[in-house]
Parts: C-alpha cells; sequence; structure tokens
C-alpha cells in the first residue's frame, strides 16, 4: 500500500511537472465582466471578479452520479471527494487541512448527478487554493488515512441527518418519483453502505469522476480573471471530455412510501420543468419562494405560529427539475390542509396586484441569495454542471436570461405551468415515530430507512 | 530515470513555490458622507446588485434598569410591527421587496435594511416613519411582545446562547448584564408607555451611527438622510458600562434547560475592536478554536466541533467565550484542556512556526469573517462604535501579519488568566464535574 502511494505520487508530480505550464485557452469575457474559457486538461473555467469583501469563492464542480458509474454504491460520489479532500497529496497537505490553516473553509456537497467542493478563502490567498483544488482532485492522491477520516465525516453527517425531517422526506421523495438512477438513493450513505465503498472503488470512481475534462471551475470575488491560471493541467493521460448530463427516469405513477424517523412528517413531491425549460424552471422557483420562502413564504406565515416546520423547493435538475414538500411536526393534518390549498390557489392566476409585489421579492430574494463569492461560485457551478450555465441567476445579472425568465412570468402563465405540472400523480411520503406508525403502504428500497 | 527525477523535483518547486499570486481589486475605500447631524459612513460597490443600510444606535442593553428587561428589544420589535398602509412594517419592506432586521446588543440595538437600490430608496422612508412616530397601541406592542417571547424560548433551547447569556450577567455591571430578551416575566410587565418613555430617551441623532455598503446610489444617500432625520436632536445622558473584576478564583454558574447535552462556556475579558491587543486576541482565537477539533476532511459543521469561540466585540468592554460541545468532548477535560492552553500562552508562550501557523489563519478568519452586505455594514458601525476607524478592517488584517510572541504572551497574560465558567446541564441530569 505504501508503495502504492509513492507510485501514485510519482505519477502526479509528473503529470503536472510535464504540462502544468500550458495557459488556459480561449478565456472569452461577457458583458457582465464573467471570463470563461476551457482549462488545459480539459474542462471549463469560470471567474467572476467582484468588489466587496476580501475574498474568493472557488468551487470545483463535476457532473458524476452519486452513486458510482455501474452498480448502484450508495454514497460514493460524497465519500470520494472527501476521502481526497483528507488524503496527503504529493504537495504534502490533505486540501481540506490546507484550506483551514489558511483561515478559509471548504466543503463537500454531493448530489444525485453532482459532486461540489467549495471553498471561502482570503483573495490573496486564491491561486494558491486553485492549484491545491486542482492539483487534488485532476490527479487524486486516494490514501487509506484519508478514507478512515472521510467514512467517520459521513458517518457522523448520516446520524445527524437522521434528526433534519428536511432531508429524510426529500430523499424519499425523489425515490419515490424516479424509477431508476442515482435519484433513488440519499448521497449520504447509511453505515452498511459505507462499509462497501472501499478504497480500491473510490480510486476507481476518483479517476473517472475528477478527471480534468469533467471539471467545472469557478472562481468569484476579489480575484483579477487570471487567476485562474494558477489551475494545474493533471494527468497527460487523461481522459477526455466530460460526463453527459444526467436524464431521469420518472415513474408514471409514485407509490406512496413510509418510513421510521425521529418525527412526524409528510412529503409531497413532483417531477417539474427540465433546466433548458427556463421559464418553466422559473415558474417554479417563483413558485417556491412565494409560498414556502422561510419568513415571507405565504405558508411559512400561515404556520409561523404552529409548531410545525414547512420547507418547499424546486430543485433545477437536468431532466426533469423535482418540486419538493415537506412538513414536519406539530399538527400535521391542518398544515397539509393549509399547504394544499396554497396550491390550489397558486393553479389559478394571481391578482396583478399580489403577482407584482410577489414577482418583485422573488428577484430580490434571488439576489440576496447570490450576493456572496461563495454563493456566486457555487450558483454558476450547479447550473453548468446540469447542463444550462447561461441560465445562472448570476450569470449577466439582472439582465441575464434567468431574470430576463422572471420578467416574462404572468400570473397565467404561471398557474398554467403550475397546473400542468402539479395535476400529475405526484409523490406522497409518511413518517412516523416509533409509536405513532401508520399501517401504511411500501417502504422505500433505496431511501434512508 | 535520472531525468525523470530531475522533472520531478522542477514539478515539486513549481507546486511548493505556490501560484503566481492573484492581482486582487484595490480593497473598497470606506467613505464618509455629511448628513447634516450625523456622519453616514458608506463602503459603496457600484456593482452590486443590492444595497444594505444600517443604523446601530446606543440604545441597548445598558439603557435597561431591571424591570424593564426585554425593552430594549420590545422597543426594536414594536417599530418593526408598526403598521405601514395597514401592514406590519417588516412584511410591507419584505412585500415591496427588501429586508428589515433587528437585534440588540449589550449597549447598542440594530436596525438593518436591506434592498435593490431604487427599493431601499423607498423603503428607508418607511422606517424612518415608525422610528418618528412608533404604533404603542396594546395590539401592537402585544404582537411585538409575542415576537420577542418566542426568541426567549429560542433561546432556552440553545446552550450556547445560555452559556452566553449567563457569561454576561456575570460579566458587565449594568443593564448589559440582562438578558437580551429579558424574561417572560419582565416581558409581561412592559408597556406602550415604556416604549416610548425608551425612545424618547434614547432614540435620539446623537446616538446613532450610520453606515451602508453595497451599491449605495444617490438615492441611497437621499432617503439615508431621511432616515437619519427620524430621529429627535434632543440630548441623552451617557451611560459607562463596565465590567466586573474576575476574583482569583474561577466564579463557576450552573444552569438546567432541556437540552440533549451538557455545555461549558468560559469567558475571560478581552480587548475591544479599537485596542492595541485586538489583534493579538484573534490570534489567540485562532488557537483556541483549532485546537480541539478531530482530523476531518472539511471544515466541521459548528455540531461537530468540540470548542467553538466566540469573540463579542460589539461591545466595550468585550467579551471572549469558549464553548465546549459535551457530545464531543467531555466538558470536565474540555476546560482543563483550555486552561492549559490559556496557562502555556501566558507563561511558556509559543515558538515562531507555532506563531506563524495561527497569524495566518486568524488573518484567513478575519478577511472571511464579513462577507455578506450586511456583515460588512455591521463591521463599519461596529468600529465607529467602539473607536476605531470606519475602514479597520485591512488595518487589522495587517496588524495580525504583525502580531509577535510577546504580543500573543501578553495578552494571555492580562486576559486569559481569571475567568467565569457557566455550565448547562441538561434537566435531570446530575451535574458533571467541572
Amino acid at each position: 500500500m505504501r508503495v502504492g502511494r509513492m507510485g501514485a505520487a510519482l505519477v502526479a508530480a509528473l503529470g503536472v511537472s510535464l504540462v502544468g505550464a500550458a495557459p488556459v485557452s480561449a478565456p472569452a469575457q461577457s458583458a457582465d465582466g464573467s471570463v470563461r474559457g476551457t482549462l488545459p486538461g480539459g474542462g471549463t473555467f469560470i471567474v467572476q471578479p467582484a468588489a466587496g469583501a476580501p475574498v474568493a469563492g472557488i468551487s470545483l464542480w463535476y457532473r458524476a452520479p452519486s452513486t458510482g458509474f455501474g452498480d448502484p454504491l450508495p454514497g460514493m460520489g460524497r465519500l470520494a471527494a472527501t476521502t481526497i479532500a483528507a488524503s496527503q497529496p504529493i504537495t504534502g497537505t490533505p486540501v481540506g487541512r490546507y484550506v483551514d490553516q489558511l483561515g478559509g473553509r471548504i466543503s463537500v456537497t454531493a448530489y444525485p448527478d453532482a459532486v461540489a467542493i467549495s471553498t471561502l478563502v482570503p483573495a490573496d490567498k486564491a491561486g494558491d487554493v486553485i492549484r491545491a483544488l486542482t492539483a487534488s482532485y485532476f490527479t487524486p492522491v486516494i490514501d487509506d488515512a484519508g478514507l478512515t477520516v472521510a467514512q467517520r465525516d459521513l458517518a457522523e453527517e448520516g446520524f445527524f441527518r437522521q434528526f433534519s425531517p428536511d432531508d429524510v422526506i426529500d430523499d424519499l421523495l425523489v425515490n419515490a418519483l424516479f424509477s431508476d438512477g442515482p435519484a433513488r438513493f440519499p448521497t449520504v450513505p447509511t453505515p452498511q453502505q459505507l462499509q462497501a465503498l472501499d478504497i480500491a472503488k473510490v480510486k476507481q470512481y476518483a479517476a473517472r469522476a475528477f478527471r480534468p475534462a469533467n471539471a467545472v471551475l469557478v472562481v468569484t470575488g476579489a480575484v483579477d480573471p487570471n487567476v485562474v491560471e494558477s489551475a494545474v493541467t493533471g494527468p497527460a493521460d487523461a481522459a477526455p471530455g466530460a460526463e453527459p448530463a444526467l436524464t431521469e427516469h420518472p415513474v408514471p405513477q409514485p407509490q406512496p412510501l413510509t418510513t421510521n424517523g425521529t418525527e412526524p412528517g409528510l412529503g409531497l413531491g413532483w417531477v417539474g420543468p427540465a433546466i433548458a425549460n427556463e421559464k418553466e424552471a422559473t415558474t417554479f422557483d417563483f413558485i417556491a419562494d412565494y409560498l414556502f420562502r422561510p419568513d415571507t413564504g405565504i405558508v411559512s406565515k400561515a404556520l409561523a405560529k404552529s409548531k410545525t416546520t414547512v420547507d418547499g423547493k424546486f430543485v433545477t435538475y437536468h431532466d426533469p427539475g423535482v418540486f419538493l414538500i415537506s412538513i414536519s411536526g406539530g399538527d400535521l393534518t391542518a398544515a397539509k390542509a393549509i399547504v394544499e390549498s396554497a396550491l390550489a390557489n397558486v393553479k389559478k392566476p394571481l391578482d396583478e396586484r399580489t403577482f407584482a409585489a410577489a414577482r418583485q421579492a422573488f428577484v430580490y430574494h434571488m439576489l440576496d441569495d447570490i450576493q456572496t463569492p461563495g454563493e456566486l461560485a457555487d450558483n454558476f457551478g450547479w447550473y453548468t454542471v446540469e447542463g444550462n450555465g447561461a441560465y445562472a441567476p448570476g450569470a449577466g445579472g439582472q439582465r441575464g436570461r434567468y431574470f430576463a425568465a422572471a420578467t416574462e412570468l404572468t400570473p397565467a402563465s404561471v398557474a398554467q405551468t403550475v397546473s400542468a405540472y402539479l395535476d400529475r400523480p405526484g409523490a406522497t411520503v409518511t413518517v412516523a415515530t416509533a409509536s405513532s406508525r401508520p399501517a401504511a403502504a411500501k417502504t422505500s428500497e433505496g431511501a434512508a430507512k | 530515470m535520472i531525468a525523470s527525477r530531475l522533472i520531478l523535483s522542477v514539478g515539486l518547486c513549481a507546486l511548493l513555490a505556490g501560484s503566481a499570486s492573484a492581482t486582487a481589486p484595490a480593497t473598497l475605500p470606506v467613505s464618509t458622507v455629511d448628513l447634516g447631524s450625523a456622519p453616514f459612513y458608506v463602503q459603496n460597490d457600484a456593482t452590486s446588485a443590492l444595497a444594505g443600510v444600517q443604523v446601530l444606535l446606543r440604545a441597548g442593553l445598558d439603557r435597561e434598569s431591571s424591570a424593564q428587561s426585554g425593552l430594549a428589544a420590545l422597543t426594536a420589535e414594536t417599530i418593526a410591527r408598526t403598521p405601514v398602509d395597514g401592514v406590519p412594517l417588516i412584511d410591507a419592506v419584505a412585500a415591496r421587496g427588501g429586508t428589515l432586521s433587528s437585534s440588540v446588543g449589550p449597549q447598542y440595538v440594530r436596525f438593518y435594511l436591506q434592498a435593490e437600490p431604487a427599493t431601499l430608496a423607498t423603503l428607508a422612508p418607511l422606517l424612518a416613519r415608525a422610528i418618528a412616530k412608533p404604533d404603542t397601541s396594546l395590539a401592537v406592542v402585544n404582537a411585538a411582545r409575542a415576537v420577542v417571547a418566542a426568541h426567549i424560548a429560542d433561546d432556552e433551547s440553545n446552550p450556547v446562547s445560555v452559556g452566553l447569556e449567563m457569561l454576561r450577567q456575570s460579566y458587565y455591571t449594568n443593564g448589559a448584564a440582562l438578558p437580551v430578551y429579558g424574561t417572560t416575566g419582565t416581558l409581561a410587565n412592559l408597556t406602550g408607555a415604556d416604549v416610548r418613555a425608551f425612545m424618547a430617551a434614547h432614540y435620539v441623532r446623537g446616538n446613532a451611527i450610520v453606515s451602508a455598503a453595497g451599491n449605495v446610489t444617490p438615492q441611497v444617500d437621499a432617503a439615508v438622510k431621511t432616515l437619519a432625520s427620524a430621529f429627535a436632536t434632543t440630548a441623552d445622558a451617557p451611560v459607562v458600562t463596565a465590567a466586573r473584576p474576575f476574583g482569583n478564583e474561577p466564579k463557576e454558574i450552573v444552569a438546567h434547560r432541556d437540552i440533549g447535552v451538557p455545555y461549558l462556556v468560559i469567558g475571560f475579558a478581552a480587548p475591544s475592536v479599537s485596542d492595541k491587543d485586538f489583534a493579538a486576541m484573534l490570534v489567540v482565537r485562532a488557537i483556541l478554536g483549532d485546537a480541539f477539533d478531530r482530523p476531518s476532511a472539511t471544515t466541521l459543521p459548528i455540531i461537530s466541533r468540540a470548542v467553538g469561540v466566540v469573540y463579542a466585540y460589539d461591545a466595550n468592554p468585550a467579551e471572549l467565550a469558549v464553548y465546549v460541545n459535551g457530545s464531543q468532548l467531555d466538558p470536565a477535560r474540555g476546560l482543563t484542556a483550555v486552561q492549559g492552553i490559556t496557562s502555556s500562552l501566558a507563561t511558556t508562550g509559543m515558538n515562531a512556526d507555532q506563531l506563524k501557523r495561527y497569524k495566518t489563519i486568524a488573518h484567513g478568519e478575519w478577511q472571511t469573517e464579513d462577507v455578506s452586505i450586511a456583515d460588512r455594514a455591521f463591521a463599519i458601525g461596529n468600529f465607529v462604535a467602539f473607536g476605531a476607524a470606519p475602514d479597520s478592517g485591512p488595518r487589522i488584517a495587517e496588524a495580525i501579519d504583525a502580531v509577535t510572541a510577546a504580543d500573543v504572551k501578553r495578552v494571555a497574560t492580562a486576559y486569559l488568566k481569571r475567568y467565569t465558567v457557566a455550565l448547562v446541564i441538561p434537566r435531570a441530569t446530575d451535574r458533571s464535574p467541572g
């Protein structure tokens, strides 16, 4: 094993040193000041300079199934990215620790079809962090010590996740909505699933998922666009091209699911528009904001004084997106009635005044959600790996395609779009505590139990 | 083989030498706009889509008597609930595409308004109107009271909040020691007349520090002028907040709450933002925050951290609190370990490598501390409130870089030798050794 690590390190160093000086190619500056281009080893880069705090948000995004490339291995995407962050690369310091030692922050996030490594660091260290991140992920060194640390991190994350009703319900809803594919499994593995992910499988996954040509590097904040030249090329023999975007397969009639949890809850979910359908996807973002944004959403406010927590979101996946609602705690029956009434109301056109105010608030909320470099970097990364980077709310600012789509919404178009999707059969989930479990239907197969 | 080794060494040198440094845009300056009555501190960023305006008002906890505990928060919430066109101000702002928030500290109350610049220009006058003429009717005050009471309940279930309140109650000599939201008992007794009297005394122009960040257009400038004029021009009596001296032996306070695991919170005196030792204390914060965490791949979430550090520099005297998460580390062991570190810093000091490491962390933590528009507006106002220049952020970063081992030793000796311990333990649980 020790020899193996040395071998990998040598390959990594040689790969970097032989081709590391190649410049990034064909950068193009957009009207909004962002610069996009191709990394020397393939892959995409986006740099969006922004004034404000002396920080940089640096993210590496990958289109990669969370369950691996073959038979489903739940949790693989998150474990592989986390293991690399904890493993010792040729540069000597694991990249996770390196960022921490700069006083910055680093996190790994996994989705059914994507993995992201996000950092927030002092702007004057941006070049160093870009180099460290790309060196660590483009030529991944995965060692036993790193895997052990990552396994513990994920085990703890899984432990805490069971106490988050929203996460438990969302996992089950997408499980119910699709017939196959990674969305049927939570991205955080159960202890049993974690055991099945050995170092050989992690290495195999990482070599394919994190290859340079599959990367989207996003840099935002108080940086100069040429900072991206700090990215290393990666191994010369890495496979070219990016992974294709993932198309999921919805089931025609989702079956109701039930599970045990720490708090009683309900979930409602529907398949929504694909990211390519910009007007419809924006419609669902608008509806999620209007009904469910904490503090301001119609439903959130209606339930503010109750003991019920409600969360509603549209997730703009490649194809299709999903609209998920979770309700937990308190009087679930009463809360569900409020949610269903609110959904019925948005299937009819809102009056012009209400609609205009809701849209103005929606635009503000979107701008607020992408105001920091870290938020902006993840915004660009998400929309790019899902296949429509030009539609990212951060792209082009308020003159970009996202906000143009928001401007085009009308009360009638919103009602029509919502009806078109929510009148189809949706998924329902019931979470019972051990003492209150109803005699319900099928229990999920892949989702957390 | 030889060629390969040569290439390898060149590659390593290139890697280890670090990359070409980015040419970061120049730090945004903070300018001062004369509002005619009060200065307005602005960090303008014309590329930002949003703007945020903050009013920091010397009407915080230290203006309260014991019987008035909760009045500062109730007053702020009453303003937020004052109807505008029949809708509570906070909802009217949200409906127009903005955010209004408020918070109360030991000495200041903070109002923050954020929106797109053109919208903000229409929202600031609404806040001005509510400040100039708050609705202190029973209905509105009761609505505000309900919100404040909910905050009391929320804080009671958070062991860190409980511990910090316990320490603050032990630390300050006057109203600054009172609970932020009062108690259910004191809150129930407060009336609209109390709110009016509190505002008449303390919501005056001379107590206000106005700051803004983001895209602060001339429209926003004009709106802020309207906002500043909402405050009365009468004078307010000064109040001096002081800290109680620590005893030779640590004071220990115990509280029981409905929480899952015990938390231990250790409180130290700390230098304010304008103190020459502030930067050195930020290095100490980095040391204490880094010393206890288990190895992890990425930055640990708060719930997974064994020890956390809160530097409450939104007051003078300031306070540094170190909390031990009982789910990750036995509180008694945590206390012993913290004592070991603080004692070592005060006696042995740090070697050059340690100092360099923690200065780097402290520098980075400081740079990434105030990133959002709201946080940057807060930082500017907070600097001014406690005697520092409005643009102190970069200077403090430079001061961190200049901290010496002797500075850290001096700060550890001056501030870390005496402390108070707050132990928050689950109800119906035996008291842990502490």
